[in-house]
């Protein structure tokens, strides 16, 4: 490995895959310590009516928090990493998506992406949140294309099954090998 | 396709844990339903001067004669006569269209402005449900911040603890067609406050452009009302 390639592996995508997967398992702990609010926040956003579907967005305060821990756990370890960061990055584009929609619709709504924390952003839906959300997105398609890189379990997994498959190919050959001897 | 095989794999258990966590969580469960008026609230007089919650043109007690009239120089459209109360008053025929934004119309289950002062005027508890930037630009005097995620928050629960119960609480949040005041309704009933909960119809704009009471921050020379 070059010297290029592993800064590459160690600054950036080391990096950016803690990072990343470290701000949505934050951002899926405050969202569960109160489904309460984050289910009124979707319910703010007026998507579904809430008479008709009402179960569906309560579990879906549950299911939305849940994904992002599951996605950004497996970011941080490196595991299966470019589908988490394809779900981290879909639901980024879903939720950039359902801001525009939001503030187009004019309607006054709190955004809860980090429960009761803002970050830099107003607790109002506004383009603050769209722009933090463009900025995620970024690192996310990065992994995408680039996956986990150094200390990810995918490369130690693929290490480990390349050399198990080394071991066998020696194997065959030098079973071939004793064969043609034999003959 | 093996990325998009472990991406549904990632949203399957996402959907799985979440649905369990959503079953399992027990009480206080996770509801959006808004809390009805609740009957004891609908039917005894909360109040000495007989305000009802959810009755927004009833024909009781007119407020105006009750306390001094906040002034009020808005007329959002032409009436016959805008006098504050003149269109409420007993006998008055029902559900008549008052051109005093104080008395203007509200759903059902909440208060009017008109209704909120005077509750104001006799000390009742005003809960600001707005987001904190809001609060801090202006609110009601002397009203308590409480969004409802404060509500479950232990810095809120100290000052929920300070309103005795049965007390007349008034919540009340921007203004429209705003969720917060309900929200902070709902939380308060799911965590089992025994106040008498009022929702004010209108907002704190409203409240601002009829130039009822507000506390400024000082330095927010342009923010008068």
């Amino acid at each position: 490995m070059s010297f290029v390639k592993l800064l590459e592996s160690i600054v950036l995508q080391l990096v950016l895959r803690i990072a990343l997967g470290g701000i949505f398992c934050f951002a899926a702990f405050k969202k569960l310590a109160d489904p309460q609010s984050f289910a009124e926040a979707i319910k703010g956003f007026r998507v579904l009516d809430v008479n008709t579907v009402e179960p569906l967005m309560v579990t879906g305060a549950f299911v939305i928090p849940w994904v992002e821990m599951i996605a950004g756990a497996m970011l941080i370890l490196g595991f299966w990493t470019r589908a988490a960061a394809a779900t981290i990055g879909l639901a980024l584009l879903g939720f950039i998506g359902l801001l525009i929609s939001i503030i187009a619709r004019e309607i006054d709504a709190s955004c809860s992406c980090f429960g009761d924390l803002n970050f830099g952003c107003p607790d109002k839906v506004g383009w603050c949140q769209v722009l933090r959300n463009a900025i995620m997105l970024t690192p996310a398609i990065y992994l995408v294309w680039r996956q986990g890189g150094l200390l990810a379990l995918d490369e130690v997994l693929a290490r480990r099954a390349d050399a198990r498959a080394r071991v066998a190919l020696s194997a065959a050959d030098s079973g071939d090998q004793d064969a043609v001897a034999a003959r | 396709m093996r990325t998009l095989t472990q991406l549904l794999a990632i949203a399957g258990l996402g959907l799985i844990l979440g649905a369990a966590h959503a079953i399992v969580r027990g009480e206080p469960g996770v509801t959006l339903r808004d809390i009805a008026p609740g009957p004891a609230r609908a039917t005894d007089p909360p109040t000495p001067n007989g305000i009802r919650s959810g009755e927004p043109d009833s024909g009781g007690a007119n407020p105006s004669q009750a306390v001094d009239g906040p002034p009020s120089e808005q007329t959002a459209e032409p009436g016959p006569d805008p006098s504050p109360g003149s269109a409420s008053g007993p006998g008055a025929d029902p559900a008549p269209v008052s051109a005093d934004p104080l008395d203007a119309p509200v759903h059902p289950g909440q208060i009017t402005l008109r209704e909120a002062f005077e509750l104001f005027e006799q000390g009742a508890w005003f809960l600001d449900a707005r987001n904190e930037s809001d609060f801090s630009k202006g609110h009601i005097e002397g009203a308590i911040w409480m969004p409802a995620s404060r509500a479950s928050s232990n810095d809120g629960q100290d000052d929920l603890n300070f309103i005795p119960p049965g007390e007349v609480v008034v919540i009340y949040c921007t203004g429209g067609d705003c969720d917060a005041s309900k929200n902070t309704q709902r939380r308060l009933a799911l965590l089992q406050y025994d106040f008498d909960v009022r929702i004010l119809g209108k907002g704190y704009i409203d409240w601002i452009e009829a130039d009822l009471p507000v506390s400024l921050p000082e330095d927010a020379g342009g923010d008068e009302p």
